[in-house]
């Protein structure tokens, strides 16, 4: 089996945003629909604050409830623990959105493009109108990771197979890999460091991990 | 900044609330009225047809929310687990059940379409339940809550059809809206203690303060007191004033806990990175009245 | 140019902000360029693995941006100024070039030179140096023209780190000071946000050290993501840092044993042994005049530079010798008692005790003392590494200065003691330590190791402007003075912009006495700069550029500062144009190479509209002006950065004629292959296009400037500043001989030793002065952004979309308890108000900030700028004064100004 998760490490995370950029530009979502993005966070009160720069996106839960709730079946999961959405099926009733906790899933009703209601060149040729009135959200960069298998690529270790997000890292605090590979680079990085997942009390088994001190 | 802390979820908005609002109202109007049926007593026969009706005004408007209404076919696609599927086939055979009823007068369609009318707003109630990403709603106690809040306006909307239909109210009819909103008054406050201190976020607490004054308070003790009032006034004033009131403040708390109380779960972590040689910090969830 | 039909992925770089270059692929489809991605392929050469940061993820939609000027354009209304609707209408390429070399005609007949002696053209470029990665062959067309005034600032200065530069530069060819990142043990950074500013390499490194257990104390007011991603945040009250520093140096001098300190690097690579006479200069061998040092072994006082002495670090000394002041002022010593440099040193600290600066920097003293005791705990004193075969001195511990710190006042104070500490603990540019990156003003510009020659004393050499009565500039070359009043400016390209480049706006106002009288350029070229948003007092300055006679703006959008021009040209943006540029090596903020060599950037789309590439526009100007031959020529000779020829390998272009930008570029990349091989290959344009980057090894040793320092037996100048204070008498005896006073308390930082002034107080107005401890006062600060810094991205709306997710960016940030004692909810919104004016915009709620301080990081206070102007964001530009006041004497003033705050309206 395989399962493919996310590893954050929040001791590098520096909350620059260029994944954030990465993803919007790999994935030409429109402007304010980010599937990957990092929050700035903020503990304590002064002087004794920390702040603390948190990716964040779909976790790929292995419980995922926007799958559950899905009443089109445009929302699965695949074998390999990505969960997908089926633009062609998704009927845009954001079941799915108030289902996840993680608020990772966008619908965009209106077209919208960076600069006002007409697209730039750019903006025009990566339209697609099938994600108009439907839930989106992170895929893993889905289609690069099966090309990259077809290629014989290793997801998380070659780029040309690894979400753009994790390529684009400046800080090296995201990772991506199969969990189930005992020797993969996530698996390593989970066995070498102590690590938490987000609302794991909620019971989605979500697919993120955050790493945040060493073993 | 992306905001951290629990904030109101914009998904659904009216028209979502409107689902809920006109869908308990039709299916616990028609659920009164195969009381009706199964008591022997007397009921305005086109009221069913109004049950039909605001369950279908409820759709409309979920059709009017949804990004790809010509597309709906596919809610059925997933009846498996989700209750939204299970919701629009439950509508389905509402709508069969009730339509033959209302077409040949037949009773035991009645007590069908009504069965049926139940089993969709028990899907209501579950499909909120089974919104995980909202705290307020997959609190186990929404689902009495939605169930007792639908039978309510549909006692209190079949007492105000009556009056105008038939120019009089039934005494089965008054107790059982009485009854209801003992049972409605007790299942919000459950509601809104099982969502007590560190259960809730904390920018939904004053508004559900307000929402339990408005349900339990307005809409409970209020309509009570009139129902108790002496008989001679009840008929001409009271029962449609304690009605109409059962169904706004049902109708307002719908409204409320959608789109005033549909908090998300904000973000949270269960630890601050360690950074250097400096210890690793506690967890953070901001928001939240209570740590993790 | 790129096949209109084909799916493809082109190398280029991106230089948009000055940590930069980084090395990315422009994805292409059908001649479109419809994204980016990191050059993973350079991922072993580049120091950062070849990823871009945030910034050059809005290359295309700076390219396809509507809002672009696309079309040469010419003012039709003569009445300048915000108010004034400039009336711009399309004009043709001829027409704008014909009025343009018009005028630059005129001033070939009339002379280079106007009444005052200043450069009838002036040219200003934002950026920090970056846009000439961006302006093609210009430089070789600004080359041929002759004088040109590059002085007239668009923030730097204030906005940059501008004591550092001059001083780090004198002490350690340090134009920007940085840790050896991945080997340091311990770092303090006082205010240095290099999360946010150093770039894809600065952020790469510090999380490499930072799992590997590297210890960094942020000192700032507030807790900025430098802050946040360090062990521990130490909230310092502003402008106090010297304080803070000099204490470490009594903790270090008076609390600590002597053998923690790295004795034997004080004693034989700085001039800490050196004898100080009764007036404060060296005392000096009278017939060599070498300073004198004490022998250990002998006994005897010696020149510092005999063979086989020990020299001493304290004890008093007794010997006949001489002194040289200023103007070869000298005066005889016989049976003289003198001490070390080092022992003046100790003696100079002794009362900067903790104690005493925890009252000033309001921290606790046994918060300073620890930091101290850390700094020198970690410095791994006596130990080695071993770096390509060479054996060398590991000293893993750094300090670091961030701007506000190193700029202004108290500028000076703060680098010599972060530069001091690191001296004593040995830690000064060797392996682990405290490295400068690159030079500026000392030469040859793109080798910092080839800089280090010897000069006088033992010590380095450096190019200060004069000041002995011969040679000294009674008429600076150009407005801003720099070769008058800032010896440490020194005089090559980078100078002009590095003098004090806001006295060029402030002396319009307030004309020097004794100076030539302050005129306006006749013609004004800018380009990738908007000094009327991002200079300090930026209003004030906008209101001066509407009275400036004819500029030209290269113009990407409509903006605040080409509003006021005469002509707006468009030139191609970074995707746009073709220039080949140097890559590697060392250079800041923190990019430390293991290879050298040129990288492409392409023109990969087609130009928008009647976007001319640069290199096009340069060649046009230099025909049309009469400079072709000259304009060549300097191509030839190296003016875009790489020689046409040389040993076995010559592409000089023909001098007589004009080169298409491809032809030249083609030129350009055959010689920098040929360079890079030593003739051995000659791969053009298509090569580059194809490849992007040509890399040869650069040894990590010359990362360090201490084995050239041992080569050449040359000592560090620290820490006592004998030169420093002789120049600065010089440099008053000057311009108190032309009756010129008003500079007189700059010439109080020439000091050999600086002692701590009441720096916070200069900003204090005298509303604070009136009720010190009023309720609604505060300093204002600002902090860089990643999303931002240097980009002149305003107007990209990725930048502001990706900024948005971090605090601060859509307002003013103020601390939490403070922010509800006044009444102040977040979101509120807020009016800050210095001497100057106000600005207003949302209260930003955060616990990580100093009660005593908010925090602007937006600096947009945009009327014009399309996308900007409705980003209803404060500035502190908007509020700073400039005034002489506050600049010191390398010429640099302080982003921080004293403000009132009140609430003006309700969170919406």
């Amino acid at each position: 089996m395989t399962r493919y998760v996310m590893v954050a490490d929040l001791r590098r995370c520096v909350g620059c945003q260029t994944c954030t950029a990465a993803c919007r530009d790999a994935n030409a979502t429109p402007p304010g629909v980010q599937w990957r993005r990092v929050l700035d966070m903020e503990v304590g009160t002064y002087p004794d604050v920390q702040r603390t720069f948190v990716p964040v996106g779909c976790m790929h839960c292995a419980d995922p409830p926007c799958m559950d709730v899905c009443p089109s079946t445009a929302t699965r999961k695949r074998d390999d623990g990505i969960v997908t959405i089926d633009y062609d099926l998704c009927i845009g009733c954001a079941y799915c959105a108030v289902a996840c906790p993680y608020q990772a899933r966008y619908k965009v009703d209106l077209v919208r493009y960076a600069y006002g209601d007409d697209p730039m060149e750019p903006e025009e040729k990566r339209h697609d109108p099938s994600r108009v009135g439907v839930s989106t959200k992170c895929n893993f960069c889905v289609d690069k990771i099966d090309d990259g298998i077809a290629k014989g690529l290793t997801p998380g270790v070659d780029p040309d197979a690894t979400p753009a997000c994790v390529n684009s890292c400046i800080a090296n605090a995201l990772h991506f890999g199969d969990i189930e590979d005992p020797d993969s680079n996530v698996s390593r990085l989970l066995d070498d460091n102590q690590s938490f997942r987000m609302h794991e009390e909620l019971g989605t088994k979500p697919g993120f991990y955050y790493l945040w001190d060493e073993t | 900044m992306i905001a951290i802390a629990p904030r109101q979820q914009i998904n659904w908005d009216w028209r979502a609330a409107g689902n809920f609002v006109f869908g308990g109202t039709g299916t616990g109007l028609v659920a009164m009225i195969a009381s009706a049926v199964l008591f022997g007593a007397s009921y305005p026969s086109d009221a069913i047809l109004v049950g039909l009706g605001f369950v279908g005004a409820g759709l409309f408007l979920v059709l009017l929310e949804i990004g790809r209404p010509w597309r709906f076919m596919n809610v059925f696609r997933h009846p498996h687990t989700s209750w939204m599927s299970r919701e629009a086939i439950a509508a389905v055979l509402f709508f069969g059940t009730g339509g033959i009823a209302w077409l040949l007068a037949l009773e035991p369609m009645i007590i069908a379409a009504a069965i049926f009318g139940l089993i969709f707003l028990l899907c209501q109630a579950k499909m909120l339940q089974a919104s995980k990403g909202i705290p307020t709603w997959r609190e186990g106690a929404i689902v009495p809550l939605i169930a007792a809040t639908g039978l309510v306006e549909g006692a209190g909307l079949l007492v105000l059809l009556s009056i105008v239909l038939t120019g009089s109210v039934q005494y089965w009819l008054a107790n059982t809206l009485l009854d209801l909103l003992v049972l409605r008054t007790i299942v919000v406050l459950f509601y809104a203690w099982r969502l007590r201190g560190p259960r809730s976020p904390l920018v939904v607490k004053p508004g559900l303060r307000r929402a339990v004054w408005m349900a339990a308070g307005l809409g409970g003790i209020v309509p009570v007191l009139l129902l108790l009032a002496p008989p001679e006034l009840q008929q001409a004033s009271l029962l449609p004033i304690a009605a109409g009131i059962a169904l706004g403040t049902g109708w307002g708390l719908k409204y409320t806990i959608v789109c005033r109380l549909g908090a998300m779960q904000g973000f949270a972590i269960k630890h601050t990175p360690a950074r250097g040689g400096a210890a690793p910090g506690t967890s953070s969830k901001p928001g939240w009245s209570g740590w993790l | 140019m790129p096949d209109p039909h084909k799916t493809e992925t082109v190398p280029t770089y991106c230089y948009q902000c000055v940590a930069g270059p980084d090395l990315l692929k422009v994805r292409v489809e059908d001649g479109v360029a419809v994204g980016v991605e990191p050059n993973l392929e350079a991922a072993e050469i580049h120091p950062g693995a070849g990823k871009i940061c945030v910034k050059a993820y809005g290359l295309i939609q700076k390219a396809y941006n509507p809002h672009r000027v696309l079309t040469p354009m010419r003012r039709t209304n003569p009445k300048k100024g915000r108010d004034q609707d400039p009336g711009f209408v399309p004009i043709s390429w001829d027409e704008a070039l014909d009025e343009i070399s018009g005028r630059l005609g005129e001033i070939r007949a009339t002379g280079l030179l106007d009444e005052s002696g200043f450069p009838r053209v002036a040219a200003s470029f934002g950026g920090g140096g970056t846009p000439q990665s961006y302006m093609g062959t210009f430089p070789a067309f600004l080359a041929a023209w002759g004088p040109i005034d590059f002085g007239l600032g668009s923030g730097q200065g204030v906005k940059c780190y501008h004591s550092e530069h001059l001083y780090g530069e004198l002490w350690h060819r340090a134009f920007i000071v940085t840790p050896d990142t991945p080997m340091t043990k311990y770092l303090v950074s006082f205010g240095n946000n290099v999360e946010a500013s150093g770039g894809v390499c600065g952020v790469w490194r510090h999380a490499e050290a930072r799992v590997n257990g590297l210890k960094r104390v942020q000192v700032e007011p507030a807790l900025s993501i430098t802050a946040a991603c360090s062990d521990k945040w130490v909230p310092i009250r502003p402008k106090t840092d010297a304080a803070f520093m000099f204490a470490m140096l009594h903790v270090l001098l008076h609390e600590v044993p002597r053998d923690m300190l790295d004795l034997e690097f004080l004693k034989d690579s700085t001039s800490t042994g050196y004898l100080v006479g009764p007036n404060g200069y060296y005392l000096r061998d009278i017939k060599s005049k070498k300073p004198l040092v004490g022998d250990l072994d002998s006994g005897k006082v010696q020149p510092f530079d005999k063979a086989g002495i020990n020299i001493a670090l304290e004890g008093e000394w007794v010997s006949d010798g001489i002194e040289i002041g200023p103007d070869e002022q000298t005066w005889r010593h016989k049976k003289c008692k003198v001490q070390t440099a080092f022992a003046h040193l100790r003696d100079h600290v002794e009362d900067y005790t903790p104690d005493w600066a925890a009252d000033i920097c309001d921290v606790e003293a046994a918060t300073i003392r620890q930091v101290a005791l850390d700094f020198v705990d970690h410095a791994c004193i006596g130990e080695t590494v071993e770096i390509e075969g060479e054996t060398l001195p590991f000293r893993p511990v750094a300090i670091t200065l961030g701007k506000t710190v190193n700029n202004g006042w108290g500028g000076f104070e703060c680098c010599w003691a972060r530069t001091v500490l690191c001296t004593l603990v040995g830690s000064l540019e060797v392996p682990g330590g405290l490295l400068g990156t690159a030079v500026r003003l000392n030469k040859p510009i793109d080798d910092r190791i080839e800089s280090v020659v010897p000069g006088p004393d033992g010590l380095m050499a450096y190019p200060f402007n004069p000041t002995d009565a011969k040679n000294w500039r009674a008429k600076p070359k150009i407005r801003n003075a720099y070769d008058t009043l800032v010896p440490l400016a020194g005089d090559t390209p980078w100078s002009q912009a590095l003098g004090p480049t806001h006295l060029g706006w402030l002396f319009q106002d307030d004309p020097p006495e004794h100076l030539p009288r302050p005129t306006l350029p006749d013609v004004w070229f800018l380009y990738r700069s908007n000094p009327a948003i991002s200079s300090w007092d930026a209003p004030g300055v906008a209101e001066k550029m509407s009275k400036f006679p004819f500029m030209v703006a290269f113009a990407y959008t409509m903006d605040e500062s080409n509003h006021m021009a005469d002509i707006l040209l468009p030139d191609c943006v970074d995707i746009e144009s073709t220039q080949l540029i140097r890559i590697g090596g060392t250079k800041f903020i923190e990019q430390f190479w293991r290879y050298q060599g040129y990288a492409l950037r392409p023109a990969i789309i087609k130009a928008k509209g009647e976007a001319r590439d640069f290199t096009d526009i340069a060649t046009t100007l230099a025909k049309r002006t009469g400079l072709l031959e000259s304009y060549n020529a300097r191509i030839n000779s190296g003016a875009v950065g790489v020689k046409l020829s040389g040993d076995g390998y010559d592409f000089s272009l023909d001098v007589d004629q004009a080169h298409d930008a491809p032809d030249i570029w083609d030129a350009v990349c055959r010689a920098a292959s040929s360079d890079l091989t030593d003739g051995a290959e000659s791969d053009g344009l298509d090569w580059y296009r194809e490849n992007g980057v040509r890399v040869a090894p650069f040894p990590q040793t010359k990362w360090y400037l201490y084995p050239k320092m041992k080569a050449l037996g040359l000592r560090f100048e620290l820490p006592y500043q004998e030169r420093l204070y002789r120049i600065g008498g010089e440099l008053a005896n000057r311009l108190h001989e032309r009756g010129i006073t008003w500079w007189d308390e700059q010439l109080k930082e020439y000091q050999a030793l600086p002692k701590w002034k009441d720096f916070p107080g200069l900003w204090l107005e005298d509303e604070d002065k009136a009720e010190p401890d009023a309720k609604d006062r505060f300093w204002l600060l600002t902090s860089r952004s990643m999303q931002y810094a240097w980009g002149g991205n305003a107007a990209i709306q990725i930048a502001s979309e990706t900024g948005s997710n971090i605090a601060g960016h859509d307002g003013v940030i103020i601390n939490r308890g403070r922010a509800e004692s006044l009444g102040i909810a977040d979101g509120d919104r807020i009016e800050v108000c210095s001497e100057l004016r106000a600005t207003s915009g949302r209260a930003v709620l955060r616990e990580g900030i100093r009660p005593d301080t908010l925090l602007m990081i937006a600096q947009f206070d945009h009327w014009k700028t399309p996308f900007a102007k409705d980003f209803d964001v404060p500035s502190m530009n908007t509020v700073t004064p400039i005034t002489l006041k506050h600049t010191d004497a390398t010429g640099s003033g302080s982003d921080i100004v004293r403000v009132g705050v009140r609430k003006i309206g309700a969170a919406s």
